[in-house]
């Protein structure tokens, strides 16, 4: 028995040394601004494939979370759970972890380091900025916090890690499922689903006078929709469509990755579908029927008939009178 | 109006409650019922058909009637009301269109009802209540007024029309199926029964557009209390 109570005793001791080291977390800095726009708020930081076609070009500030008082870092890009903090990670020949050109970098205000630059994580080798999965791949940038993490493991208060990812493929191409060539006074594109819809942020439609998917993208876009969206309307009249004049319209997907919805990387444009305006009517068109009464009126119609909102009235009374005599 | 407004109390004023006289059972005032039946505008016009085919609603109504007096050995009179709902999709045609034909356009269509019926009630439970046989009949005939509107690609329009309308129901009282649960939910709710119907009724709310139905059908559930 009391050799029992020893070794539980020595296993639980062992347990409270250990397991609260192995528990506690490295903090996670935060890519705060890319290319001007604030990213506090956005769960994923992306770098796209505009951000990756000018890389020196692309700032970013970075935020070290607990940092004040620290005055410079040191930053490595790492791939996603590198261990970049444990010196047998950080060598050339695992290319996991790399040291940023540049260190120290200078902590200013709200312990941020400004317009650091894509460029120079995109150098380190870590960073691929050329091909990416549909969903793109993550990577972590490492601030170590004041001291250059040198031939050292650097302990978790020494650190803090920065995921973004890096995404610069595009969705693919919309198939197209509506009729391609459509006349009436509104035209609708669908498609079906892309197997790669849960990548996408927004579709976009464009249009042009000529099957031009260059002439279209260069016009703008004129609508929108939302992710889980499964086709776009546009109406002649905001076409700018006279009756019979036509024009061809096109689809596109757009991905994440961008702060600002609709401005990630965009798939290429769908066949067109051509649309021909024309007068159209329905049920009210015919001429024996008259859809132009008030239906809201509240008492007397336009053409001087009592409105069932008075009828209406009359029984409401009736029954609030008679149920009033009843008791 | 004048003439409902004058009736209503003279007539609450000489049987004050609709009481049915079956023993234990409280009184019998207000009915409460909602239907899914088939209903499709009938306008002897084939405008309907050619941009709205083959669709029957379906119809939803809600009714609520109000009983004003029980006549001995048949069943409670009274006066209701009735609201729905019913819609339709098809496809605009081009204005090009020869008459009589329908040139599909590339805009949707879309035509909804909403019906709002007064009506006066005639719930025959005599059988019901003298006898096991738990059926009961109803006739109403009344007012409908059938607000619409349709919308046509990025157009829209509405309208009403009225005119006469009826309906004949049939109703199965469910109390049989567990009497003393229903007496139960009498005590403490006072709902006196539960019911399924069976309904044949009619629309001629024509008046303006052609929006009724001369005979559609309806099933549903409801209660009297």
């Amino acid at each position: 028995m009391r050799t029992h109570f020893l070794f539980l005793s020595t296993l639980l001791a062992a347990l409270a040394v250990v397991v609260p080291a192995s528990l506690a977390q490295q903090t996670e800095d935060i890519v705060t601004r890319i290319n001007g726009e604030d990213t506090s708020a956005v769960v994923t930081k992306y770098f796209n494939a505009e951000d990756c076609a000018d890389p020196a070009g692309t700032l970013y500030d970075l935020t070290l979370t607990n940092g004040g008082g620290v005055s410079q870092a040191y930053l490595w890009a790492g791939t996603e759970q590198a261990g970049c903090e444990q010196v047998s990670n950080r060598t050339d020949q695992l290319e996991v972890c790399r040291e940023v050109t540049g260190n120290p970098q200078t902590v200013g205000d709200n312990a941020t380091m400004t317009d650091l630059s894509l460029q120079a994580l995109v150098d380190t080798g870590v960073f691929d900025c050329e091909n990416t999965a549909l969903e793109g791949r993550t990577f972590w940038i490492y601030s170590f916090r004041d001291a250059d993490p040198g031939g050292s493991d650097v302990s978790v208060e020494g650190y803090g890690v920065a995921p973004v990812t890096v995404d610069v493929t595009p969705p693919q191409q919309l198939d197209i499922t509506s009729a391609a060539e459509q006349t009436g006074s509104t035209f609708n594109v669908s498609w079906s689903t892309p197997t790669d819809s849960n990548s996408i942020a927004q579709y976009k439609m464009y249009a042009s006078a000529t099957d031009d998917p260059d002439a279209a993208e260069a016009g703008g876009v004129v609508a929108t929709a939302g992710q889980n969206a499964k086709s776009i309307s546009v109406s002649a009249s905001q076409l700018g469509l006279g009756e019979g004049e036509e024009i061809y319209l096109f689809v596109s997907a757009v991905d994440f990755a961008a702060v600002t919805v609709g401005d990630g990387n965009e798939g290429p444009l769908s066949e067109s579908t051509l649309g021909i305006a024309a007068a159209t009517g329905g049920f009210c068109d015919d001429p024996n029927v008259d859809c132009s009464g008030c239906s809201v009126s509240p008492l007397v119609l336009s053409n001087g008939q009592p409105s069932s909102g008075l009828w209406m009235m009359g029984l409401v009374l009736a029954i609030i009178t008679s149920w009033r005599l009843r008791r | 109006m004048a003439v409902v407004l004058g009736l209503v109390p003279s007539l609450a004023s000489a049987q004050p409650v609709s009481v049915s006289d079956k023993p234990g059972w409280t009184p019998e005032g207000y009915l409460l019922s909602f239907g899914v039946g088939a209903y499709r505008p009938d306008p002897g016009s084939q405008t309907f058909d050619l941009v709205y085919p083959g669709d029957n609603g379906p119809i939803l109504l809600g009714e609520f009637d109000l009983f004003l007096y029980r006549i001995p050995f048949l069943g409670p009179i009274g006066i209701g009301l009735q609201g729905g709902w019913s819609a339709y999709k098809g496809t605009g045609c081009l204005a090009g269109s020869a008459p009589g034909e329908c040139i599909p356009s590339s805009d949707s269509a879309k035509f909804t009802l909403f019906p709002l019926n007064a009506v006066a009630v005639l719930r025959v439970d005599a059988l019901a209540r003298k006898t096991p046989v738990p059926l009961v009949f109803t006739g109403k005939v009344g007012y409908n007024s059938v607000f619409f509107k349709e919308d046509v690609g990025s157009q829209g329009s509405r309208g009403r029309s009225h005119g006469f309308g009826w309906g004949a129901q049939l109703a199965l009282e469910l109390n049989f199926v567990n009497p003393r649960r229903a007496n139960a939910l009498d005590e403490d709710w006072g709902i006196n029964s539960s019911f399924f119907f069976f309904e044949l009724a009619g629309s001629q709310a024509n008046s303006r557009a052609p929006v009724g139905d001369k005979l559609y059908f309806m099933g549903g559930v409801g209660i009297t209390f």
